[in-house]
């Protein structure tokens, strides 16, 4: 049955997202709206091939704040992006790929069988390699060719470890020694976690904005959800994985205060949040894991989305990255206060999200220092970015209507989200 | 009967309200509700929330606040987002006394945070009457700090105690089984550092002081409201909450750090001239006070935080009348009806009027002499002359001196009497080392910074060197390109070109070798020989 509604979805989508290759943002707007479909909740077979086997999907109670935070996220940024992408000159095959791209968040999440994941994870690799190196900044094709080499890298990874595995089914995913490294080593070179973050910062910063919008917070963190999804049957150390974690997100937070520009500045956040996704993946309670992840996953992307569209919207108006150019009036300093206290996760659901990774942390001293080193340094960048736009001034800016409300609507969301507070006060 | 929820829901609704409608009539409907609901006996209706001896006491405060603010405030810039702070601080703080879930409490706490450094930004950056310090230098800094410099520095010491907080819970909650902190057993020992932690930092006790005297940088009933009744208090309220949970070491840990802290907080009290950061200073001393007798006797610790709000409250906005009616941070001179409230708050402190009098009934003698470097600052402030100005702003600071003293009774023990002897103090002149707040700026301005800065062009550095490694490692690549290409075509010309033109030379030598003759010769031979084998054949 959920197979009929899956297909259904995909087809409606589908054959919008090409209407939207030519006709723009009305197809892609409906194309993405189409995606909520996938909601419906339940599980199918669509197949069974020879090698690959049962090919399912489901939709369940767990996989639900992913879904629904990517399609409200792609929804949002493509209402953004008609007056960036007048900016950049962009036609309108844009939008096509950007749905393409959205939908290919849906499908990393809904595929059970592991290698229609990594084909999902292939799609979306394109979609945005192809936004980067039409439509990027500076070097961009250099970064493009970067940011495909390295994302290749982790999805083969991920794919070579899966084959060598056996067991190509999420429900009985087993894997040992090299297998199991091999995927954990996939999902984190995809997430950009310390040490193999380098390729983050460029990719996230030289895309076009809007493109960033999904590409740091929501493509790079959909990976802790197969963290926490495998972790039982891969048997990693989570231990040392929930230590990486947090030793990424001191790392990451570290780093942002070496830029100037906006956007890598929120690009460095990125390694830093997806340090604490790890360690929320990691703890051993699954469900306090999920719960951390979840919330940390959805606080984080509306958050980082909101600032990565703010940032755009500095573009288009002032035509500047600095972070010490930027100049507010009080709306745009209302934005960046939810903005920035969201992402510091001082308060909103990323409060909470930070507290159940708090929850993970074993009772030993030095893990406890870190673990407050980890929360203190994440929220502390945050201050001080804000600090420098603070301090950069106020001023008059004048800016499209569209795009202030897209980035209010995000940055707003991680508090509003509060409101379901009791669905997870048990 | 009304439920705590719904009065935390007015609460934080008003907020959002008054954000709006930049007034703060819904600040004012918010306390009065919150307050005639907990006086009636607002119970919860889940079990998130438990009710709190304290509550009704910050809604009394907020309210007299509030009523305060609508005097002084008049006229001034972003009214909207100083009421809708006003509304989330007070809303934070009933929610973190309610508190009964653990994710409750951190929320609660979470928003005292993010309140008081949204209320320290609300004048502007330019504007001096946000400004802390008189702009000298001084070991290496400069003492002047505009409101986004107050915001950052309070933000980031608090911020240690909150990431505590949410370790040290989230593990009792884990290690208890249970989400209800009634429901927790006794804390280890890490769990009891960091909680500790977290007290010291809210309630701004060494090493965290300083970020309390540079949050002056908020207009003054935010000073009011942050000393007396929210935020600082949050930290001894905590360590009651938690008391029986912590181990016995925890109440020696705390009575050190609050013992030096009083009179730390007194003396830098002492040294300073802007009279706002001598309210500050002060609170850090009877902060101190308090946290070091919370663990030891909780039921004094209470009346203290009690006590020392009333005062505290009134002190502030007393000193505020004289800010405000002077323009000046520095006011020369106090209205007279301030000056009284001055006095009336001073004696509350030191245990004189009835209200102070009970706090003080059980307190430890070394309190008199905390209570004396008080007479002593705040009689630098009484000596200053007296004007005529009464705006009505004076009532809600002078009932707040006034009216607990008739609720909350007690005889002054007679050693409280000896603390008066401080006013000598008031005589003296600030030593430097108090003036610089004990150098502690430096700690937090120059010297961290530098650490940190350290740190993290460290990070970038190994970070960039790794990075740069990485892209200079394309030649690498380049090579293995090229040695490919040299293989294949090694290979190519092995397979493709030596193979084909082997073939055709041994082709070529083999047509060069006239073959046919051969064989014309080799037939004819043989058809010779059978010829002739035929022949001889037939002939036998």
């Amino acid at each position: 049955m959920y197979s009929d509604v899956f297909l259904l979805a995909t087809a409606i989508s589908g054959v919008l997202a090409l209407a939207a290759l030519r006709l723009g943002l009305p197809a892609a707007l409906a194309a993405t709206a189409a995606m909520l479909l996938f909601l419906v909740p339940g599980k199918g077979t669509l197949a069974v091939l020879p090698y690959v086997g049962e090919v399912a999907v489901s939709m369940d109670f767990h996989k639900l704040p992913f879904v629904v935070t990517s399609v409200i996220l792609g929804l949002l940024v493509a209402f953004y992006s008609p007056p960036y992408l007048r900016h950049l000159g962009a036609p309108r095959w844009y939008y096509g790929v950007h749905v393409l791209y959205v939908l290919s968040f849906v499908y990393i999440i809904l595929f059970e069988n592991l290698i229609f994941v990594f084909l999902a994870l292939e799609l979306s690799i394109i979609t945005s390699f192809l936004l980067i190196w039409y439509f990027g900044y500076g070097n961009r094709r250099f970064v493009a060719l970067l940011y495909f080499v390295w994302a290749q890298v982790g999805s083969i990874l991920f794919l070579v470890g899966v084959a060598i595995s056996g067991t190509l089914t999420a429900d009985v995913f087993e894997a040992a020694g090299v297998a199991s490294l091999l995927v954990l080593l996939g999902l984190l070179v995809k997430m950009g976690t310390a040490g193999v973050h380098f390729w983050l910062p460029y990719a996230h910063a030289e895309a076009p904005t809007p493109l960033s919008a999904l590409l740091s917070p929501v493509h790079v963190g959909l990976m802790a959800y197969w963290i926490w999804r495998l972790k039982e049957g891969a048997h990693w150390p989570l231990d040392a994985l929930f230590l990486y974690g947090l030793v990424t997100a001191v790392y990451g937070s570290l780093l942002v205060f070496r830029e100037t520009d906006f956007k890598r500045a929120l690009a460095d956040s990125t390694v830093a949040n997806m340090g604490l996704l790890v360690a929320a993946a990691a703890i051993g309670n699954k469900s306090i894991s999920y719960a951390a992840t979840a919330l940390l996953f959805v606080g984080h992307a509306f958050a980082k989305a909101a600032l990565f569209m703010l940032a755009g919207l500095y573009i288009v108006a002032l035509h500047t990255r600095s972070i010490g150019e930027a100049r507010w009036d009080r709306h745009l300093l209302a934005v960046s206060v939810l903005g920035f206290v969201a992402l510091a996760g001082l308060f909103g659901i990323n409060l909470i999200g930070k507290a159940y990774v708090a929850a993970g942390v074993p009772p030993l001293l030095y893990m406890a220092a870190l673990a407050v080193a980890a929360l203190v340094s994440t929220a502390v960048y945050s201050f001080y970015l804000f600090n420098q736009m603070y301090r950069a001034g106020e001023g008059k800016v004048e800016y499209p209507a569209e795009m202030y409300a897209a980035v209010l609507a995000a940055a707003a969301a991680p508090y509003l989200l509060l409101l379901v507070l009791p669905l997870w006060l048990v | 009967m009304v439920s705590l929820e719904l009065l935390l829901a007015v609460a934080f609704a008003a907020a959002l309200l008054d954000f709006f409608a930049t007034r703060g009539y819904a600040a004012a409907a918010a306390g009065i509700v919150m307050l005639a609901g907990l006086l009636w006996g607002a119970g919860p209706s889940a079990p998130y929330l438990k009710p709190s001896e304290f509550a009704a006491f910050v809604a009394g405060v907020y309210l007299a606040i509030v009523a305060y603010s609508h005097f002084y405030m008049r006229g001034a810039e972003r009214l909207g987002w100083f009421w809708g702070w006003m509304g989330v601080f007070f809303g934070s703080m009933e929610l973190f006394l309610l508190a009964d879930h653990w994710v409750l409490l951190l929320l609660g706490w979470a928003g005292l945070d993010l309140a008081s450094w949204g209320l320290i930004l609300t004048y502007r950056d330019d504007d001096e009457m946000g400004f802390v310090g008189d702009g000298s230098r001084a070991g290496g800094i400069s003492w002047l700090w505009p409101p986004s410099s107050s915001a950052i520095r309070s933000i980031v010491a608090v911020e240690v105690g909150t990431a505590s907080l949410l370790v040290a819970s989230a593990y009792m909650a884990v290690h208890h089984n249970s989400p209800f902190i009634s429901g927790w057993g006794h804390a280890d020992d890490v769990a009891a550092a960091l909680f500790l932690v977290a007290a010291f930092a809210k309630a701004a006790q060494l090493p965290f002081t300083d970020w309390l005297l540079t949050a002056m940088s908020a207009p003054t009933p935010v000073s009011a409201l942050l000393h007396s009744s929210t935020m600082v208090k949050a930290g001894p309220i905590l360590l009651l909450k938690l008391g029986h949970l912590l181990p016995h070491w925890a109440a020696e840990a705390a009575f050190l750090v609050g013992f030096a802290t009083a009179f730390a907080g007194g003396l830098i009290a002492l040294g300073q001239r802007e009279p706002k950061l001598v309210l500050a200073a002060s609170t850090a001393s009877y902060l101190g006070m308090i946290t070091a007798i919370a663990l030891e006797n909780p039921k004094e610790a209470a009346m203290l935080i009690y006590a020392h709000g009333f005062a505290k409250a009134a002190l502030f906005m007393a000193v505020g009348h004289g800010i405000h009616a002077s323009h000046s941070r520095f006011p020369q001179s106090y209205p007279l009806i301030a000056k009284v409230a001055i006095l009336l708050g001073m004696l509350i402190l030191v245990g004189v009027l009835p209200v102070g009098a009970l706090a003080k009934s059980e307190a430890p003698l070394w309190t008199v002499a905390v209570s004396a470097l008080t007479v002593g600052y705040l009689g630098k402030l009484l000596r200053l002359p007296a004007t005529n100005d009464w705006e009505p702003m004076w009532i809600p600071y002078t009932a707040l001196v006034v009216v607990p003293n008739f609720v909350f009774i007690g005889a002054p023990p007679p050693v409280v009497l000896l603390s008066l002897a401080g006013g000598v103090l008031a005589f003296a002149g600030e030593a430097e080392v108090l003036r610089r707040r004990l150098y502690l700026p430096v700690l937090f301005d120059r010297v961290m910074p530098s650490a940190f800065r350290a740190t993290w062009r460290l990070a970038a550095a190994v970070d960039r060197a790794v990075d740069r490694a990485l892209q200079s490692s394309a030649p690498l690549w380049r090579l293995a390109v090229d040695l490919v290409t040299v293989v294949d075509w090694l290979v190519d010309a092995a397979l493709h070109d030596g193979l084909v033109s082997a073939v055709r030379r041994a082709s070529a030598q083999v047509a060069g070798l006239k073959l046919e003759y051969y064989l014309y010769m080799a037939g004819v031979a043989a058809a010779f020989i059978i010829a002739v084998v035929l022949a001889l054949g037939i002939w036998s």
